[in-house]
């Protein structure tokens, strides 16, 4: 027992709770590999893969905060969204084109995410109103101004230089897109892993009281984790009017599920106090990899949800098992 | 233990898996047998719609006459952020000819760059780009013309009856559901004693739709008729005007030839449906995708009319042959 024991804490200090998940994704990636690898283990079709896994890395790395401390983050979809327009009418009333407009675009697209994510952090530590109903509040109010200030329309008039770096263009062969994702996902998983930051982090989802005796800030803290959550959302709305050319509206409708259903097949417990970033990309990865997969496999799309329905409730199931075992040990 | 349940949950997400990599035996084993046989894939604009569903059966009417195979996958929303990853992947598979109803006329534009560039031919369908010179051809219904149908049968419907008239539409910025509006609007402006409304967007929402329906209830008390432009709306229109207890004074023509659309017609909750012809749109695409594979000239746009059904000519063969279904017609 002890000699098992103590090679599985050794690997579980590599990859935190994420073990399981990733022997599953290297075991879909292979099972697809093997059903038609002319067409599935190309660099240009995994690296479609990851394009199509790059908005939501970036919104999973603000939830995995937000749900290691114990809250959850049901806005993002929308101020995605609206961070999106908000930047396109900015970057149209600068005349649309240039470097100046796409540049102001950025910047005002993540202050535009981080203001939700104030919003968020300030109802949920002032007003005390639980995290799934004020962020939920905040995913209808964000969707619903976004379609006020479009009146419905998406926008479509983005700049060029904008579209031919973050939207499609490629560094030494990489999506600019992917490696922003992947850049997010390092920062924040570092910050998450070594920083004191991140040691707060966890001290609030394991025991939010205990973190404040020891002098934490809880509610300060709280608010920056919902507004780097928020931020980043906005990160992902310039990425995605710049990948699209378009501020897609009704296309992110589900996305706060998808990001929420990635950070805990990634082995983040619902509970707080537990999660890595690593988990949270290969619990990203997972959907991705599935939903192009099926299709090249001659299989309709929908498995994608059926499967990854499965994989989120052994994920869960896994991660109860764990919380068993230690509260056992 | 710890091992052995990950064990039994690792092999329920493979038995999953692999259940669902079995739920399609057919695959496709038997491509490649003529010379002149194509893998052509189509991929529609949402999934389990039967308007979709007629266009496929035309696709694949065509194609079975060279022994040509065709594989649809459709996004589960009509949304450039879920068809996108789908092309990816199919492109991935090197298809002869992609045949799509883009839904976003600038977002499927670099996505569809990519498969021109790898020598896969393109079609669009029903939908277009706003710069489709990368297709082979572009095959759509006209919209405007069907609007326009849609506001005569109902001036004639109405019998001289005056009062308001409104539309509800899908969502702003979707050129067809745009284009009805507008034929109907210009359909409308001729008829005597009708006052047009104007237009309201549902956002694909039933719930919304009706909300929409019931205020103007509230405030056009002479309200005779409603164009709808999209199935939901025409079920939201139908429950609010039901809960108001109106439905016998307004008179609803809508956009649906799906079957809850034919069953609202035999119903008598809806006066009328404008039938689009899908069917045509996907025989129209797949001849210029099969003549583009092999070199005959190719019609760069084709555009597809429309007939209105009512309870009176619902039965007809002319009709019925355009009702939106996903079981073929017999060939």
């Amino acid at each position: 027992m002890s000699a098992r024991a103590s090679t599985g804490r050794r690997r579980r200090a590599l990859l935190g709770s994420a073990t399981d998940i990733t022997a599953i994704l290297l075991v879909i990636v292979a099972l697809f590999a093997i059903l038609d690898f002319d067409a599935f283990f190309t660099t240009a079709n995994l690296t479609n893969v990851l394009i199509s896994a790059s908005l939501l890395i970036v919104m999973a790395v603000g939830a995995t905060f937000v749900l290691v401390t114990g809250g959850v983050d049901l806005s993002v979809g929308s101020v995605l969204v609206f961070s999106g327009v908000v930047a396109g009418e900015v970057m149209k009333a600068m005349g649309g084109q240039g470097w100046g407009a796409a540049l102001v675009g950025v910047a005002v697209s993540m202050a535009a995410g981080a203001a939700w994510g104030v919003v968020n952090g300030l109802v949920v530590t002032k007003l005390r109103v639980p995290p799934l109903i004020a962020t939920l509040g905040s995913f209808g109010a964000a969707q619903g101004l976004a379609q006020v200030i479009t009146n419905g329309n998406d926008l479509k008039d983005i700049p060029y230089e904008l579209v031919d770096t973050l939207g499609v263009g490629r560094v030494a062969g990489v999506p600019w897109l992917v490696v922003v994702a992947l850049a997010v996902a390092l920062a924040g998983g570092l910050v998450l892993a070594v920083t004191r930051y991140g040691r707060r982090t966890y001290a609030i989802g394991s025991n939010a009281e205990a973190a404040r005796r020891a002098g934490v800030s809880v509610d300060r803290h709280l608010v920056s984790v919902y507004t780097m959550a928020g931020l980043l959302a906005g990160l992902a709305g310039i990425m995605s009017y710049a990948q699209f050319g378009s501020t897609t509206l009704s296309g992110h409708a589900t996305d706060n599920l998808a990001v929420i259903a990635a950070v805990v097949i990634g082995g983040t417990s619902l509970f707080g106090g537990v999660g890595t970033m690593f988990g949270t990309l290969v619990g990203t990865m997972i959907p991705a990899v599935l939903a192009n997969g099926l299709v090249i496999v001659g299989l309709n799309s929908f498995w994608r949800d059926f499967a990854v329905g499965v994989v989120l409730v052994a994920a869960v199931y896994l991660d109860q098992l764990r919380r068993r075992a230690r509260t056992a040990r | 233990m710890r091992h052995i349940r990950f064990g039994a949950a690792a092999a329920a997400t493979l038995l999953a898996l692999s259940l669902a990599a079995c739920g399609d035996g057919s695959g496709d084993g038997g491509t490649g047998s003529a010379g002149d046989s194509f893998d052509i894939a189509f991929i529609p604009g949402v999934a389990n719609d039967a308007y979709y569903g007629s266009v496929a059966c035309g696709i694949q009417a065509v194609a079975a006459k060279s022994g040509s195979t065709v594989e649809t996958q459709a996004p589960k929303s009509f949304s450039p952020t879920d068809q996108i990853p789908i092309l990816q992947a199919v492109i991935a598979k090197k298809p002869d000819v992609i045949i799509i109803a883009p839904t976003d006329s600038k977002a499927l534009y670099a996505p569809l760059r990519q498969a021109t560039s790898q020598g896969i031919k393109v079609v669009l369908v029903d939908t277009t780009l706003e710069d489709p010179s990368l297709a082979e051809a572009e095959v759509s219904s006209d919209n405007v013309e069907a609007g326009k149908v849609a506001a005569q049968k109902l001036v004639e419907l109405l019998g001289g009856r005056s009062g308001s008239v409104l539309t509800v539409n899908l969502s702003a910025g979707v050129t067809t559901t745009d284009d009805r509006e507008k034929g109907f609007a210009e359909g409308l402006a001729s008829a005597p004693g009708l006052k047009y409304l104007g237009q309201q967007f549902s956002n694909n929402s039933v719930q919304t739709a009706a909300s929409i329906v019931s205020a103007t209830l509230a405030a056009n008390a002479d309200l005779t008729g409603i164009f709808s432009t999209a199935a939901f709306n025409t079920e939201g229109a139908v429950a609010a005007l039901r809960s108001a207890n109106a439905a016998s004074r307004v008179t609803i023509v809508g956009f649906n030839a799906n079957p809850p659309g034919v069953q609202q017609i035999e119903d008598g909750t809806v006066a009328a449906q404008v039938v689009l012809k899908p069917y045509d749109e996907g025989v129209a695409a797949a001849e210029q995708a099969i003549n583009a594979l092999t070199g005959e000239p190719v019609t760069k746009q084709i555009s597809t009319g429309a007939v209105v059904a009512t309870k009176d000519n619902l039965q007809t063969p002319e009709v019925q042959k355009y009702l939106y279904s996903f079981d073929c017609p017999a060939a």
